[in-house]
C-alpha cells in the first residue's frame, strides 16, 4: 500500500538549535487507515515535525511525499487544501468572532452570495451540521468563541479540523487538558477517522493512551528519530527507555554532600488554584534543592508563580519561616527574601533595554540607596562583582543585556536574586535556551547557593537536570501531586517518567 | 575601507543624527532663523523672549516626561494649565498673597492628577482614555469656576514680577529643571519610573510597587503642571479659561522631540529642555517670518509626527539590535 505521508531525512535548524536532525536515511511512513503515535520528551521535535508538514516552518533538509507525490507546501492554507488538517496544542482562534466564523475561517468563499456578501445563515447552518456530526451540539454556531470554556474551544478546534474531511489528520497533545469523557469521545472520533481511511498521526505524552489508540509508534529524542515499533510488540519500559535514552550516571551535576539541609523553610498544605493545580502538599527546607517534574500543562508553572504571589492561589495554607502568611504579591515575596526566575526570561525576568547594573540592582534598591537617593557607585560595584563571580560574558556591566547570549542573560537574571541575598529562589527552567557550558556554570551557582543554606525550588521539564540537581523531586500530573522521590533512594528517570505521563 | 565598514560608518552617522534629533533640530533652526529673519531673531532681547515664553512649556513637559517615561500619556495638560492659572489668579486677587495663590493652584493640580492616577491604577483605565476624559472635565471646570471670564493679574504685583517676567521667570525655570533632572537621575523615584517604563512586568516581578509609583508620578506631574499653569498666567497677565487649548500637543512634542520614547523607559528631561526650547524657537521664528497662527499649528503637528517616527525607529533599534 502507498503511504499517505512519508517523511524522509527531515532536518529543521533554527539559529543555534537543531529542532529536527534526522539521518538522511531515516524515514517515517504513515498509511491510510492507521493511527500512528509520535512520542518523545519535550524538545524532541514532535510538534516541529507537524509544523514542517503544515508548511508553517520550512524544512532545512529532507523530503516529504504525500500519496507518493513530492510535497513542498509552505503555508498552512495550502496544506489544508492538500487534505492535511491539524488539531493543535494551542489553537489559533479569533476570540471575538463566532464559532461558525472560526470554523470556516479562510474557507468562507463558498458562502458568498450573489451580492458578494457572506450568507451567514448558510454558514451557521453548515456549522450546526458539523457540530452535530461530532456530537458537539451543545455548542451553537453563533456562540462567541471567547465565551466558551477551554474544553469547548478544544471541541471547536476538533470539529474544524475534521470538517475539512482530511486525508491526513495531525493531532498534537490534545487530551492533556480535557476531561475523561471528552477524551473518550475524541478516541471514538479518531477511530472513526481511521476506519474511514484517514491517516492519523497522534502526539501524546501519555503512554497508556498510545497503547490504547495506536498501531505503530515512532519515537523522537533530541531531534533524532530513534526507533519505530509495533505497539503490540512493545512494553511500557521499552518505550520509556527509548524516549529517555541517555545514560546520565556519568554526568556530574553536584556533590552528594547534604550537610546544608536544615529546618523547613516553606510549607504549603492543600494548595490549590482553580484550573491549574489542586490540593498540593509541598515543603522545602533550608539548604535544600527541591524539584518539580511534569509535562506541559501539569500545573508546575502556575504553582511556582502562585508561591511567588504573581498569581493567586485559591485555597490552602502557606507557611513561610514559621508564619502562616501567604505571599499575595511579588513585592511582599521580595521583601521576605523570595526570588523568582521565570521561564520566559526575556519577557518576565530581564529589562532587555537596560544594562547589567540596572538589571541586577532592581530587586535590591533598598540596599542600593539611602533615603531615596540611589548609590550609583555601589550598584555598579555590585554588578561588576557579579560579572566577575558568575563569569558573565559582556563587554562591560554597562552593556544592554539584550546583546548578551541566552546563558549570560540567565546569569544576570539569577545574579539579581543573589545580590539581594534571597533565602528562597523559585527557578523555572533555568537552562532553557542556554548553551552547554553556561548550563553547568548555572548548576554550579545553584549548588553554591544550596551550600550557603539557601533553598531552591527547581521547576524544569528536563529530567536529567532535576535528578542531577535536586535532593527531592515532586512529580505533578494534571495539576495533582503524583509522586515524591528522594535522592539516593528512588531517583531514576524511569520511576519519575511513569508518574509524569 | 571595505564596503561593510563604509556602510557601518554611514549608519553610525545617521544613528548620531537620529539619537540627537532635538539637538540637531535646535542647531538647524537656530541658524536658519538667524540668517533669514533679517537680524530680528539673533538679538539678546529676542532670545530672552524665546526662553521666557518656553518656561511654562518646559515645566509642564518635565512632568509630561515622567508620565511618558512610564509608557503612559497625558492629554489633559492643556486644560489643567488653564484651570490652575485661573485658580492662581483668582486666589491672588482675593488674598494678594503669592504663596496662597501658589498653594491653591498646586492643590487643585494635585487633586485632579490624583483622581486621574487613581482611575488609571485602581480602575485600570488606560491613561490615554483617562486623560482624554479629563481634558474635557478640567476645561469644563475652569469655565464654570471663571464663569467664562478672564481674571486679570495686576502688572505691578509680586505675582507677575517673580513668576511672569525676566529674569525671575528664567531663574525659576532653570531651578525647577535642575531639581527635576536631579530627581530623575539620583532618586529611587526616578529609577522606578524608568524601570516601569522599561518593562512593567519585570518591574512588578522584581518587587517594585508599580501602582504606587504610577500614582506618585501622576502627583508629581500634577505639581509641575500646576506650576506651569501659574507661570503661564503670570506671563500673559491673566488667568484665562480659554488658554491652553491644544497645549497638550506642545507638551507631548517637547518630550518626544527631546528623545523620550513614547513606549516608555528611554529618554529623560535633559532632552525635554532642548525639545521645549526648540519648539519655542520654532514659534518665534515662524512669527518673525510672518506666518499666520494656523500655519504654525500645521507645522507643529508635522513636527510631532516626525518626532514620534524618529523615536519609534530608535527604540526599536535598541530592543532588537
Amino acid at each position: 500500500m502507498e503511504a499517505a505521508v512519508l517523511f524522509k531525512g527531515i532536518k529543521k535548524y533554527f539559529s543555534g538549535t537543531k529542532a529536527l536532525d534526522w539521518n538522511p536515511e531515516d524515514y517515517i511512513e504513515v498509511f491510510p487507515g492507521e493511527i500512528h503515535g509520535l512520542i518523545g520528551e519535550n524538545g524532541a521535535g514532535k510538534s516541529t515535525l507537524f509544523q514542517v508538514l503544515m508548511g508553517i516552518y520550512e524544512r532545512t533538509a529532507g523530503e516529504i511525499f504525500l500519496f507518493g507525490e513530492p510535497y513542498n507546501i509552505t503555508n498552512a492554507h495550502k496544506a489544508e487544501e492538500a487534505g492535511i488538517s491539524i488539531i493543535m496544542q494551542q489553537p489559533n482562534f479569533v476570540y471575538n468572532m463566532t464559532v461558525a466564523e472560526n470554523i470556516f475561517m479562510g474557507r468562507d468563499k463558498k458562502f458568498i452570495n450573489k451580492a458578494g456578501l457572506i450568507d451567514w445563515k448558510k454558514q451557521n447552518k453548515a456549522t450546526e451540521e458539523i457540530l452535530k456530526e461530532y456530537k458537539y451540539d451543545h455548542i451553537k454556531p453563533t456562540d462567541i468563541l471567547g465565551d466558551l470554556g477551554f474544553e469547548e474551544k478544544k471541541q471547536v478546534e476538533i470539529a474544524r479540523a475534521l470538517s475539512i474531511k482530511p486525508k491526513v489528520l495531525l493531532v498534537d497533545e490534545t487530551s492533556a487538558a480535557i476531561s475523561k469523557e471528552s477524551v473518550e469521545n475524541l478516541y471514538k472520533l479518531l477511530r472513526e477517522q481511521r476506519d474511514k481511511g484517514t491517516a492519523v498521526i497522534y502526539i501524546s505524552h501519555f503512554i497508556d493512551e498510545i497503547n490504547n489508540l495506536c498501531d505503530r509508534i515512532s519515537i523522537l529524542r533530541d531531534g533524532k528519530l530513534v526507533n519505530k515499533m509495533l505497539v503490540k510488540d512493545t512494553t511500557l519500559n521499552m518505550i520509556i527507555n527509548n524516549m529517555v535514552g541517555r545514560d546520565i550516571s556519568g554526568t556530574k551535576y553536584r556533590s552528594e554532600d547534604n550537610s546544608s539541609i536544615g529546618d523547613v523553610l516553606l510549607e504549603v498544605k492543600g494548595y490549590t488554584m482553580e484550573g491549574a493545580f489542586t490540593n498540593i502538599d509541598f515543603k522545602v527546607r533550608v539548604g535544600e534543592i527541591v524539584g518539580i517534574a511534569g509535562i506541559g500543562g501539569c500545573g508546575s508553572d502556575a504553582f511556582g508563580r502562585a508561591l511567588f504571589g504573581y498569581e493567586k492561589a485559591t485555597g490552602g495554607e502557606f507557611i513561610y519561616k514559621g508564619k502562616n502568611d501567604p505571599m499575595d504579591s511579588p513585592r511582599k515575596s521580595v521583601k521576605n527574601g523570595i526570588g523568582y526566575i521565570p521561564k520566559d526570561r526575556d519577557r518576565e525576568g530581564l529589562f532587555l533595554i537596560y544594562n547589567t547594573v540596572l538589571n541586577i540592582s532592581v530587586a535590591n534598591m533598598k540596599k542600593m540607596s539611602k533615603k531615596g537617593i540611589v548609590n550609583h557607585k555601589l550598584e555598579r560595584k555590585v554588578a561588576q562583582d557579579a560579572v566577575k563571580q558568575f563569569r558573565i560574558k559582556t563587554p562591560s556591566e554597562l552593556t544592554e543585556v539584550s546583546s548578551l547570549s541566552g546563558g549570560n542573560r540567565q546569569k544576570v537574571a539569577i545574579a539579581k536574586w543573589i545580590a539581594n541575598d534571597s533565602d528562597l529562589l523559585i527557578v523555572n527552567c533555568p537552562t532553557r535556551g542556554v548553551d552547554v557550558g553556561a548550563k553547568y556554570e548555572i548548576y554550579k551557582i545553584i549548588e553554591t547557593l544550596k551550600n550557603k543554606g539557601k533553598s531552591i525550588i527547581l521547576i524544569s521539564d528536563e529530567l536529567p537536570e532535576l535528578l542531577g540537581m535536586c535532593d527531592r523531586v515532586y512529580c505533578f500530573r494534571k495539576g495533582l501531586n503524583s509522586g515524591e522521590f528522594y535522592r539516593g533512594i528512588d531517583f531514576t528517570e524511569e520511576n519519575v517518567v511513569i508518574k509524569m505521563v | 575601507m571595505t564596503t561593510t565598514q563604509a556602510i557601518q560608518k554611514k549608519k553610525n552617522i545617521s544613528d548620531f543624527f537620529l539619537k540627537n534629533i532635538s539637538f540637531t533640530a535646535f542647531i538647524v533652526l537656530f541658524f536658519l532663523f538667524s540668517i533669514t529673519c533679517s537680524g530680528k531673531f539673533l538679538t539678546v532681547d529676542n532670545l530672552l523672549t524665546v526662553s521666557c515664553s518656553s518656561v511654562d512649556l518646559l515645566i509642564c513637559a518635565l512632568g509630561g516626561t515622567f508620565i511618558i517615561m512610564l509608557g503612559s500619556i497625558d492629554l489633559s495638560a492643556g486644560s489643567m494649565i488653564s484651570l490652575c492659572g485661573v485658580i492662581a489668579a483668582k486666589v491672588y486677587n482675593a488674598t494678594i498673597s503669592t504663596t496662597a495663590a501658589l498653594a491653591a493652584a498646586v492643590a487643585v493640580g494635585l487633586v485632579f492628577y490624583a483622581i486621574m492616577g487613581m482611575a488609571h491604577t485602581k480602575l485600570q483605565v488606560p491613561t490615554f482614555i483617562v486623560t482624554l476624559g479629563f481634558l474635557s472635565v478640567a476645561r469644563a471646570t475652569v469655565t464654570m469656576v471663571s464663569s467664562g471670564t478672564i481674571t486679570m493679574i495686576p502688572f505691578d504685583s509680586t505675582f507677575k514680577k517673580y513668576l511672569g517676567l525676566k529674569p525671575w521667570l528664567l531663574i525659576i525655570g532653570l531651578i525647577i529643571f535642575v531639581i527635576v533632572w536631579l530627581i530623575e537621575r539620583y532618586t529611587l523615584f526616578g529609577r522606578y519610573t524608568r524601570l516601569i517604563g522599561g518593562d512593567e512586568t519585570v518591574a512588578r516581578l522584581s518587587g517594585i510597587n508599580v501602582n504606587r509609583q504610577k500614582m506618585l508620578v501622576f502627583l508629581f506631574a500634577g505639581v509641575l503642571t500646576a506650576i506651569g499653569g501659574i507661570v503661564m498666567a503670570a506671563r500673559i497677565g491673566s488667568g484665562s479659561p480659554s488658554v491652553g487649548q491644544g497645549y497638550e500637543l506642545n507638551v507631548i512634542s517637547a518630550v518626544v522631540l527631546g528623545g523620550t520614547s513614547q513606549r516608555g523607559g528611554i529618554g529623560g528631561v535633559r532632552g525635554t529642555l532642548i525639545g521645549a526650547l526648540t519648539l519655542g524657537m520654532l514659534s518665534n521664528g515662524l512669527v518673525l517670518w510672518g506666518m499666520p497662527s494656523e500655519v504654525q499649528l500645521f507645522i507643529k503637528g508635522i513636527v510631532l509626527v516626525f518626532a514620534v517616527y524618529v523615536s519609534l525607529e530608535r527604540s526599536q533599534n535598541m530592543v532588537i539590535k
